[in-house]
């Protein structure tokens, strides 16, 4: 700390150009110093200066506590309230947001009051009955009675046509009504839910699973097909043996396509039997079928318990589910998948050749303007904006050496391509370009770091120089070269604008690695956290829905990638002091 | 590295590695081969590997280079056949086939022949009005070569429409006979009718292949080995009915939306425009076409006929021309009554005519070829006058003037700006319209000058010109016609637009739309962007890393350091969403506070700064001296330790550190209250309508513009002229007097500025100069100052990083000496720290100037995307990278909008590379110099 000893010191008049004229008795007798120690201080400017700083953090911690507070609110139950309008209508939803003064934009379509005092954003659900999700409610609308809070509102997510919020009237099974009170409903609902939704999971592992393979088996068989018409033509008699084969498969599995096919309308007929009567707040009475809600809970009898239960299982709907609704709703664990899959793919393909490329920058070529020019190209390859790499990576791998690989290997799909297109492996290459300069900058700076002393004392004792690399040198540059691979892997996680071009996309029907042979599905095109953000807040047509899933997937994705970040400081430190013995 | 040379011995020792090469004891140990394998291994992979990965990365550039290269390539015209041709003089009209194997010849009597394009020979022969042909012939005649259908009235005053096509169809191979198939196979599916150009082979075009006579017909073999016969195909309606019997002299089709409309002029002097009607009879379903017409007397000028007449794409303009250059035009939007609506001489000259007029490909732009050699083009665009009956002006955007010859024939290409000419001496030319070019030219032998008929393929890919007893062909050799530097970077004159106009737009919903590829506007939008980011990121940025270096104990640069730089690794996608849909929405709401805030918040931080210099330092003793007596009593427990130092200076610093933090809400808040008053009194009460020019005057926008002029000017007058004056006072008066008297100073100076400001404001207003409309101007949700915000927050840590690196590697020697020599921290970081370091802060700059330049994410989700060139801070813009985010998954492979998208990817590329070595040269200088202090 320089700042308060030195500068009490500085303090005396010497700095300012007056030094003849005397100092004032007044000053004098106090034992101060005069004005002039003011002037040279310029404490003002140095406010600004600190006040820069303070602009800065307070930006930073706003942002981030925005997206964390944000975040994190988005999955707790909100209790519902009945608002009663002075035309009769009663509205029933969630309170999302409320707004005091008067707004200039968002023109919501039912607001007919002007100047609304205060009104309230509800989440009102119900669209296929109301066609919309969201709806505008002002003071003025209002009959003046205080909200309320029913005990039996319930609100049901659903499949399709996004929440519910009804109260529950009656059960059914089949045709038999076995339940008419709330409380017996509620209590009906809870008996059989669970085992209706399992049903619903098998039925969605026959259709996903089953269905899948047979259409998989189909599409391969029509490929050997058409393989043998490119390779022999059509009409020989190498194809009619093909033909022939194609038939046979063809016909077994139609066979158990429709056997497949039984099972699931079986499944459907019994579950389509439980059902729940609901009434609206304005009175309308509609049928739920029990397998389309995915979850249901009275909100305003909810303990604080059960709110924890329901918050903690909507994140972990949110971390291990399929999306549903256009993406603004259910899970987005393809596009962590994708992300985690095409990381690791990156690392491992930026990694090796980071490293190679620095150990003969650093212990190989000879020191000289050729290898300083070449330092300081890698090193500004780091600043070229990422959307470059994107072109070339759609130019040159997708139309280049992917298109090349089409006509080679996979002619019989022709002309939909295999390789040809954007995938998870053009995106893996694409961002381990665009990354390969931080890992050859950082493990260059680890190299370096290691004393010349160490290898020359390895030298000295009869080793090799690949020996002296391989024994002294990489081990003790290893902390730096894992920092700057985890900083690699940040990056990466956090680009979109490339990926936009070679791959990611918004909703992949398949996973780019599962348990289907060959397991790792290379030309498949593939969710990502970051795009999966740019097309919610984007791209969505229902944003203000969109909105609270835009928030949890960025809390998501920044701390994938604080947790990178400080792992790889958490790692630089570990491994320097085990490291810290060996030096010398 | 070196470490291994100069130990290692004569080359002539067999084994280099072994361990101890020279001394007293020579050793007969040789190094193991396996070790000497693994080591020549390692070192030959490590290499290849190295140079491998660093030229793969240097690819990038290369490749993006490759890609755009064909862009600027020149275009050429290739000779492809030469041929005698079995007729004299010139046909009616000649019609192309869509793989320029053969062509079609119109005669006066109604014959209509194909020929083979590459040897002339005849391949079909057609008839007109079959059965009812007593040797009439066509007085008239119009063929659309887009939609193959044709009009022609017969010198009987009949009008006929039809239709002339090639049909294509494949031949089962059993079909072909043996002869023709092993000539075909013979030739190889990549050789061509035409004459391949052996030079240089036709880019990535599919080869054209050899091609047969076979069934009145040219039979080719595919790449796919089918064989494909090209037939001439005529069909023809029955005449129609028409009012009058004058007898047809001009004649003109187009295709509107509503059906064909035909105009025509008869001998009598008067303009027909007529709709054609079809009805089907629902019993017979034989289809029966009426004519819906209209008509209007055209002003014939010494009783002279026109010799051209045009009739525009939409069928709503019909031009008229005379050969001294006299053009009427008409308005003919309702067929049923033509309207005259205005005249323009096309040639100012006395003595010099019009030799062929033809339209462009869209039928709006009408090409006038001249005995001088001239070809202007001349479309119809609104200027606003209202001097025409339709508010449009015909304007002569181009003029393509490459011989003195006169121009005898034009061929206009119907899918592109691409446009033939003839001349009377024999050359023949082809140009790209919009940009002027003269893209290749040839001339043909002195024997055959005049050129009879001129042709341009649908596919743009040859060129066919006949003369009285010969056919020439040519492929032109033009991927990319429409690009240049000059159109590329210069403003263009488009179809349609009343000036020459920098313009980016690549796609459009119809089919005749001119793509442009005006780059200006994105470049723009791409500086308007930095620029605006810069403004606001780079002066936060750099102060607070000469706070951190120079005012900050090291323990709390530790924690503020990294925070910082974490930010680096924030992905621009989380911060384009919360600009787009977080801070759009709340900047719209509070715009005139925001504004305030510039100035308040630097007001709250020095006004602070101010009062804190009255009292702080005698308080903070009196403080201290209190709390040393509560300590030493026992009153105080040990975590207060922190909160409230022991030493005085440490709690001054403190309280230094909180009336920092408390300044910004102080400021906002100030800016809170003050917001709807200064909204009121500059700007009308609603800063949005007032923006949008509806309510309220200047005074505003200058006061806007004009602040920033005069806080600058107070600033220098204050620094040149009342603080020398002020040092005197400052000696002779105390440090309490002189702080309170500062405090006044500075609330004066502040009131000067602002009435500065004002006065120069109420002035440029009463002289009725309203800067609105230029750098502020109509609000939109999505713009610049939202971007300049967010962008600028995102480049702050890297900003941040590289200065604070720079400022601490100033040499602590030069910090200490500068204090003992009795300077204030100030002192020391303005005029020794700050100086030494100027280079690496300049390289801090650049580098964030390269990360703003190439951001993709915020602008792309935060600018909305308009391509303008506006500088006003309230509107949207689109920069290149955002341009090739958006258009890029679209192009077409090798298409020009393809290439042109990768040529913004290398502006790209070029740029931050040359920004980035530009720092990284100037920051290792630096970097050399401070440690050699």
């Amino acid at each position: 700390m320089t700042t308060p000893v030195l500068a009490n010191r500085s303090d005396p008049t010497s700095s300012a150009p007056v030094g003849d004229s005397p100092p004032s008795p007044r000053s004098a007798l106090r034992g101060t110093q005069s004005g002039a120690s003011l002037m040279t201080r310029s404490e003002s400017v140095v406010w600004l200066l600190g006040g820069a700083l303070v602009i800065c953090l307070a930006m930073i911690v706003g942002l981030l506590s925005l997206i964390v507070w944000q975040g994190l609110v988005t999955f707790w139950p909100r209790p519902v309230v009945l608002i009663r309008l002075a035309d009769g209508q009663a509205v029933m939803g969630e309170v999302v947001r409320e707004e005091t003064a008067e707004a200039r934009t968002e023109t919501p379509p039912h607001d007919v009051q002007a100047q609304p005092a205060r009104r309230l954003l509800l989440r009102v659900g119900n669209y296929e009955l109301t066609q919309e999700h969201y709806r505008w409610v002002s003071d003025a609308q209002t009959d003046g009675q205080p909200a309320e809070r029913p005990a039996w509102a319930v609100v049901f997510e659903r499949m399709a046509w996004g929440r519910f919020y009804g109260f529950p009237k009656a059960f059914l099974i089949g045709d038999d009504t076995i339940a008419q009170t709330p409380a017996a409903v509620w209590a009906a609902f809870q008996k059989y839910h669970s085992q209706v939704r399992r049903q619903w999971r098998q039925r969605r592992r026959l259709e996903h699973d089953e269905a899948g393979e047979v259409n998989r088996l189909m599409e391969q068989a029509r490929l050997r097909l058409k393989k043998f018409e490119l390779e022999h033509g059509k009409d020989s008699p190498q194809w009619k043996a093909a033909h022939a084969e194609f038939e046979t498969i063809q016909e077994a599995l139609e066979r158990r396509f429709a056997r497949i096919r039984h099972d699931i309308e079986t499944i459907d007929r019994w579950n389509s039997r439980y059902q729940l009567r609901v009434e609206t707040a304005d009175g309308r009475e509609t049928t739920l079928l029990l397998k389309d809600i995915v979850r249901a809970y009275p909100a305003n009898r909810l303990s604080w318990l059960d709110r924890w239960k329901i918050y903690g299982a909507r994140w972990w709907e949110f971390v291990s589910a399929e999306p549903r609704e256009a993406n603004t709703e259910g899970g987005v664990f393809p596009a962590i998948w994708g992300t985690v899959v095409m990381t690791l793919l990156m690392t491992t393909a930026v990694v090796p050749f980071g490293v190679l490329a620095a150990l003969y920058l650093r212990e190989y070529a000879k020191p000289g303007l050729a290898v300083s020019a070449v330092r300081i190209a890698v090193n500004n390859l780091a600043g070229v904006p990422s959307i470059v790499f994107g072109v070339f990576g759609l130019g040159f791998f997708c139309y280049i050496i992917g298109a090349s690989i089409d006509e080679l290997l996979f002619a019989e799909k022709l002309p939909s391509p295999t390789f040809g297109t954007g995938g998870l492996l053009w995106a893996s290459l694409t961002l381990a370009l665009l990354t390969l300069p931080v890992v050859i900058v950082a493990t260059e700076e680890a190299l370096a770091a290691v004393p010349r002393s160490m290898r020359e004392g390895s030298l000295g004792c009869g080793a090799t120089q690949w020996q002296t690399i391989r024994r002294i040198v990489l081990p003790k540059a290893m902390p730096g070269i894992l920092t700057g691979m985890i900083l690699a892997m940040a990056r990466g996680a956090g680009e979109v604008a490339p990926l936009m071009l070679v791959g990611a996309v918004k909703l992949a029907p398949e996973l780019p690695v599962d348990r289907v042979f060959p397991y790792v599905h290379l030309q498949r095109s593939f969710m990502h956290l970051a795009f999966h953000i740019y097309d919610l807040g984007f791209q969505s047509p229902n944003s203000e829905a969109a909105k609270p899933m835009v928030f949890t997937t960025t809390l998501l994705l920044i701390a994938i990638i604080a947790a990178l970040n400080l792992s790889a400081i958490a790692i630089r430190n570990r491994l320097q002091r085990k490291y810290e013995p060996g030096h010398f | 590295m070196e470490t291994d040379c100069p130990k290692r011995p004569p080359s002539k020792v067999r084994f280099p590695e072994r361990a101890v090469p020279a001394g007293p004891r020579r050793r007969q140990r040789v190094t193991p081969p396996r070790v000497r394998w693994a080591d020549r291994t390692a070192r030959t992979l490590i290499t290849l590997g190295g140079l491998g990965t660093i030229a793969a990365v240097l690819l990038v550039g290369l490749f993006l280079v490759w890609v755009v290269w064909p862009l600027f390539q020149p275009e050429r015209l290739a000779p492809a056949a030469r041929a005698a041709i079995p007729f004299f003089g010139a046909p009616l009209q000649t019609i192309v086939d869509e793989r320029s194997t053969m062509f079609a010849v119109v005669f006066g009597d109604g014959r209509i022949e194909a020929y083979r394009a590459d040897t002339g020979e005849r391949v079909a022969t057609e008839q007109l009005f079959e059965g009812g042909s007593n040797g009439e012939r066509l007085s008239a005649w119009t063929f659309s070569p887009r939609h193959g259908t044709f009009a022609c009235a017969r010198d009987d005053g009949q009008l006929c429409m039809g239709r002339i096509g090639f049909a294509t169809s494949f031949v089962p191979p059993k079909q072909v006979p043996r002869d023709v198939r092993l000539k075909l196979d013979a030739a190889g599916s990549g050789a061509s009718g035409l004459r391949p150009d052996r030079v240089r082979p036709a880019p990535r075009k599919p080869p054209s292949e050899a091609c047969a006579v076979f069934r009145s017909g040219i039979l080719q073999k595919t790449p796919e080995g089918q064989y494909r016969l090209q037939q001439l195909q005529v069909e023809q309606q029955a005449p129609l009915r028409r009012k009058g019997q004058a007898p047809v002299v001009l004649l003109d089709q187009a295709e509107s939306a509503r059906g064909r409309v035909l105009a025509y002029l008869t001998a009598d002097g008067r303009l027909h425009v007529a709709r054609t009607v079809e009805r089907k009879n629902l019993l017979t379903a034989r289809i029966t076409v009426r004519l819906r017409e209209g008509s209007c007397p055209v002003t014939l000028p010494r009783g002279q006929l026109p010799e051209y007449l045009l009739l525009s794409g939409l069928g709503d303009t019909v031009y008229v021309v005379w050969s001294d250059g006299r053009l009427q035009r008409f308005d003919t939007s309702q067929p049923q009554r033509p309207v005259r609506a205005g005249t323009t001489d096309l040639i100012e000259e006395p003595s010099v005519r019009v030799t062929t007029v033809v339209f462009l490909a869209g039928r709006t732009s009408l090409a006038v070829g001249d005995s001088l050699g001239r070809v202007r083009i001349w479309f119809p665009a609104k200027t606003g006058q209202r001097d025409a009956a339709d508010g449009a002006v015909l304007l002569c955007g181009h003029q393509l003037w490459a011989s003195r010859a006169a121009v005898r024939r034009l061929a206009a290409s119907t899918r592109s700006r691409l446009l033939a000419a003839a001349y009377a001496d024999g050359a023949v030319r082809i140009f790209q319209v919009t940009t002027e070019r003269e893209l290749a030219s040839v001339s043909l032998p002195r024997s055959e000058r005049a050129v009879n008929t001129l042709m341009l393929s649908p596919r743009d890919d040859h060129l066919f010109a006949l003369t009285n007893r010969e056919l020439f062909a040519w492929r032109i050799d033009a991927p990319h016609p429409e690009i240049s530097v000059r159109a590329l970077l210069g403003r263009v004159w488009y179809e349609g637009y009343p000036e020459p106009e920098h313009v980016w737009q690549s796609s459009s919903g119809t089919d005749d739309f001119e793509p442009k590829y005006g780059l200006m506007p994105l470049i723009f939008g791409t500086l308007k962007a930095t620029f605006y980011s810069l403004l606001f990121g780079a002066p936060l940025a750099l102060l607070a890393a000469v706070y951190t270096s120079e005012f900050l104990t090291p323990r709390t640069k530790a924690i503020v350091k990294p925070t910082i730089e974490m930010m680096a690794s924030l992905p621009s996608v989380v911060l384009g969403f919360l600009a787009a849909l977080v801070l759009a929405p709340v900047v719209e709401e509070v715009l005139p506070e925001l504004l305030l805030a510039f100035a308040t918040v630097p007001f709250a931080y020095l006004f602070l700064a101010k009062a804190s210099q009255i009292g702080c330092r005698e308080l903070s003793a009196g403080i201290g001296r209190h709390l040393q007596r509560l300590r030493s009593a026992g009153a105080l427990k040990r975590w207060a330790d922190w909160f409230i130092p022991l030493r005085s200076t440490a709690l001054r610093e403190r309280w230094h550190t909180a009336g920092m933090i408390l300044a910004l809400p102080l400021g906002l808040s100030l800016a809170v209250w003050l917001g709807p008053r200064v909204e009121r009194w500059l700007f009308a009460g609603d800063i949005m309508a007032w923006l949008d020019r509806q309510t309220g005057s200047g005074l505003g926008a200058w006061f806007l513009l004009l602040m920033p002029l005069s806080v600058l000017m107070v600033a220098i007058g204050f620094h040149l002229w009342l603080r020398p004056a002020l040092r005197p006072v400052a000696a002779s008066w105390s440090r309490q007097a002189f702080a309170l008297l500062d405090l006044a100073i500075f609330l004066v100076v502040c009131a000067v500025t602002v009435g500065l400001a004002s006065c120069l404001a109420t002035g440029l207003t009463a002289l009725g100069w309203d800067p609105r409309g230029t750098v502020v101007g109509t609000y939109v949700q999505r713009n610049a100052l939202i971007v300049g915000f967010v962008m600028g927050f995102a480049i702050i840590p890297i900003i941040y990083t590289v200065a604070e690196d720079a400022l601490s590697a100033v040499p602590a020697s030069l910090r200490a000496a500068s204090l003992a020599a009795g300077a204030t921290p100030w002192q020391t970081a303005a005029r020794v720290v700050v100086p030494t370091a100027m280079s690496g802060l300049f390289s801090s700059l650049m580098i964030g100037l390269g990360r703003a330049v190439g951001e993709t994410m915020i602008v792309l989700m935060a600018a909305g995307n308009t391509p303008l060139m506006d500088w006003n801070i309230f509107n949207g813009f689109r920069t290149l990278s955002a341009n090739i985010a958006v258009e890029l998954p679209e192009a077409v492979k090798d298409s020009t909008h393809y290439r042109v998208l990768f040529l913004a990817a290398l502006t790209l590329f070029a740029l931050t590379f040359v920004v980035n070595t530009v720092a990284e040269v100037i920051r290792l200088r630096f970097r050399k110099r401070a440690f050699q202090l």
